[in-house]
């Protein structure tokens, strides 16, 4: 590098810096003025007080130094609103968590509800450095006041594996221990679900409670363990391995060549929650069951054990447990393409939300679902006719080979099926002469949906057009 | 000269006031109902895709064309938001005024193609708010009732808190109602409880992922249009 060179370098790297220096300078709010605004926590009026701690609350990191004033006044001052507003100052600024989590700590056992509810709140700003609140935390999950509790389970259920082994502990103790165990029981276990895989490690005690005697325990375990294990991030993912002060996962599994360990792990408890939810969709408890199936669907083809009985429940279920166990069925992949058939009968089911899960089933499916779909509309059945053109209008594209029928749709006496036909022909994108010609037939139709329908798929199909000739 | 150039203006007021007093006098509908979608992050593509899909699946249900038809020849008016962070929003295919089963089935064909225009962002329900309020306040409709329905799987981390805005919101009388989506927040129900819907008539559904939208969309919109004009 020539000496010229070097000192061209030089001189943009001290603009660079006077630039630096310059924004700094303006924009970070000084020293005296961060003093000024926390001395009025002292001697200020109500108002005054209240616009010098939102002030600093908007200040950010930038009023970090003035945390002490602030805890002496959350702890002092008689006033709740000053004291309401400190507590949203101090979350808004994030730091010193070492003084400012045990200051909150305090607050959580505050009189007054409002202060609770907002210092389990703030908490949430603090993340692994909030790991001390834990045990005030689940006490909190017995206060009175609904709004409390709420903000407790939240913040613990935010906090990852720090929080996990407490709220395991209340899992463990049974139900009708304690008044308001059940409650406990209950919002713990949703905490634990909404945690995801970083819950892995309550695992067999939510298998163990699948099977409790309360329906509404086995309900949120179930619940929770699909939850668990549909979270993709396993043990064993990057984020878990990154997080070595996380002490859920026994230390030996982290060390050297116990990579494929972590899989093994997560192919088992995969197994272990999928066996669980096979033998929950037999449960007395409709609710119970319903969640088994609809957790089936996180875990593709290894649902497939359950496929019987899923297309009996399909059958035969009330209709939620028709709709979840198409769902069920249709993210199982190739190995349930024998059910397609099952999936176009649905189409004519009476409820309408089964009917969608049943178009939607059929989308997923593509191309494979069409040659059936043409079959069955060859027999112009009143319950399924319809639906199988909606069916071709989401399958889209992949719905070419059914071209041919809807243009013979289109002559239908019916003038539904003849708008329906005509959009699945926009929706399919060939923009054929046959097609065409066929279309601009039908902006004569004495229906003025059909002619809208007809309309817009010619509108689609020109646009499909000039975009190929654009190309070209 | 100057007589020309007089007449040319008196002419332009002329128009001008015809335009806005006459021509361009603002439509009148039982219901202006925005439906605030989110794509956030947290959103994935076949999750949107079951949203949009099942947006427009309701729009044809049966059901919901003999509420929109039994407002009396007035209709509704629909637009589609999307959102996810404070500066991320946008009115995706307009406002439509919904008449009939045919204005209810080109409406469910434009949703139904409607593109993800954000790609992404953070969860800002404040700023879905203020645009939706912003879309209701300028889109030369006028009507009786007035609704946001907001429909989201995470709280805010971005933005004010939601409970500001819809302050605003109920002061304008419009109804903020809620469908939560609970796959990722299993306590979320109880955030929109009491930070985001409000409103005469205001109410939340709860949908325990995205495969349930459909379901539970087309049954909010129901109670939404299908509500009794006072």
């Amino acid at each position: 590098m020539g000496s010229n060179m070097k000192i061209q370098i030089l001189k943009l790297l001290l603009i660079v810096s006077i630039i630096c220096m310059v924004f700094t300078t303006v924009f970070s709010a000084d020293y005296p003025y961060v003093k000024k605004k926390a001395a009025i926590l002292k001697t200020g009026t109500y108002e005054e007080k209240i616009s010098a701690i939102q002030e600093l609350g908007r200040l950010s990191s930038n009023a970090n130094f003035v945390i002490p004033e602030l805890i002496d006044s959350l702890k002092n001052d008689e006033s709740h609103d000053v004291r309401m507003e400190i507590i949203r100052a101090l979350e808004r600024i994030g730091g010193q968590a070492n003084a400012t989590v045990p200051a909150l700590i305090d607050a959580l056992g505050d009189n007054d509800w409002q202060i609770r509810w907002a210092a389990a709140g703030a908490l949430t700003s603090f993340g692994k450095k909030s790991a001390m609140a834990v045990p005030e935390l689940i006490s909190l999950l017995r206060d009175k006041n609904e709004y409390v509790k709420n903000a407790a389970i939240s913040t613990l259920g935010k906090m990852g594996p720090i929080s996990v082994a407490a709220m395991m502990d209340e899992l463990y103790k049974p139900v009708d221990s304690v008044e308001g165990q059940l409650y406990m029981h209950i919002i713990c276990t949703r905490a634990l679900g909404a945690l995801g895989a970083k819950s892995m490690i309550a695992v067999p005690i939510l298998v163990q409670n699948s099977q409790n005697d309360n329906a509404l325990v086995r309900l949120e375990s179930v619940i929770a363990l699909r939850k668990i294990g549909g979270d993709d991030a396993m043990p064993g993912e990057i984020g878990w391995l990154a997080e070595p002060d996380e002490m859920i996962w026994p230390k030996g599994s982290r060390s050297e060549g116990n990579f494929l360990m972590f899989a093994e792990a997560k192919q088992m408890v995969i197994y272990t929650i999928v066996k669980t939810l096979l033998s929950s969709i037999s449960d007395p408890d409709e609710k119970v069951s319903y969640s088994a199936i609809k957790g089936l669907a996180s875990f593709g083809n290894k649902a497939l054990p359950a496929k019987e009985q899923l297309i009996s429940y399909m059958n035969r279920g009330a209709p939620v447990l028709r709709r979840v166990a198409i769902d069920v069925l249709s993210s199982i992949g190739d190995e349930a393409d024998d059910v397609i058939p099952d999936f176009v009968t649905a189409l004519s089911d009476f409820d309408v939300n089964v009917q969608w899960a049943a178009i939607q089933a059929l989308r997923i499916k593509g191309k494979k679902a069409v040659p059936e779909l043409i079959y069955m509309l060859e027999y112009d059945d009143d319950a399924l006719t319809a639906n199988i053109l909606k069916t071709f209008a989401e399958i889209g594209n992949e719905a070419k080979d059914a071209i041919k029928i809807l243009l013979v749709m289109l002559q239908h006496e019916n003038s539904a099926y003849r708008s329906l036909a005509a959009e699945a022909l926009g929706e399919i994108g060939v923009p054929s002469l046959s097609v065409i010609n066929s279309l601009n037939t039908l902006k004569k139709d004495s229906d003025k949906n059909v002619v809208k329908s007809a309309e817009w798929s010619l509108k689609e199909l020109n646009r499909i057009l000039s975009e190929k000739e654009k190309n070209t | 000269m100057k007589k020309v150039i007089s007449y040319f203006a008196l002419f332009i007021f002329f128009i001008s006031f015809v335009y806005k007093n006459i021509l361009a006098e603002n439509s009148y509908v039982d219901l202006e109902l925005v439906l605030a979608v989110d794509v956030s992050s947290s959103v994935d593509e076949e999750e949107y895709q079951l949203q949009i899909r099942g947006v427009g699946a309701a729009f044809r249900h049966p059901d919901i064309i003999a509420a929109i038809e039994s407002t009396g020849g007035n209709g509704i008016a629909v637009g589609m938001v999307q959102w996810s962070d404070n500066e991320e929003q946008a009115l995706v295919g307009g406002w439509h005024i919904i008449k009939d089963a045919a204005d209810a089935a080109e409406y469910a064909r434009i949703i139904r193609r409607a593109p993800r225009v954000i790609a992404g962002g953070q969860t800002s329900i404040a700023g879905a708010l203020i645009f939706s309020i912003d879309q209701i306040n300028n889109n030369n409709i006028d009507s009786s009732r007035k609704v946001i329905d907001v429909s989201g799987d995470g709280r805010a981390n971005n933005g004010v808190h939601p409970m500001q805005i819809r302050d605003i919101a109920l002061d304008q009388n419009i109804t903020i109602n809620g469908l939560v989506i609970i796959n990722d927040e299993p306590f979320l129900d109880g955030y929109y409880e009491r930070g985001v819907i409000g409103g005469r008539g205001g109410f939340m559904m709860i949908a325990e992922d995205y495969k349930d939208y459909a379901a539970m969309i087309l049954q909010k919109l129901l109670r939404e249009i299908g509500m009794p004009v006072s």
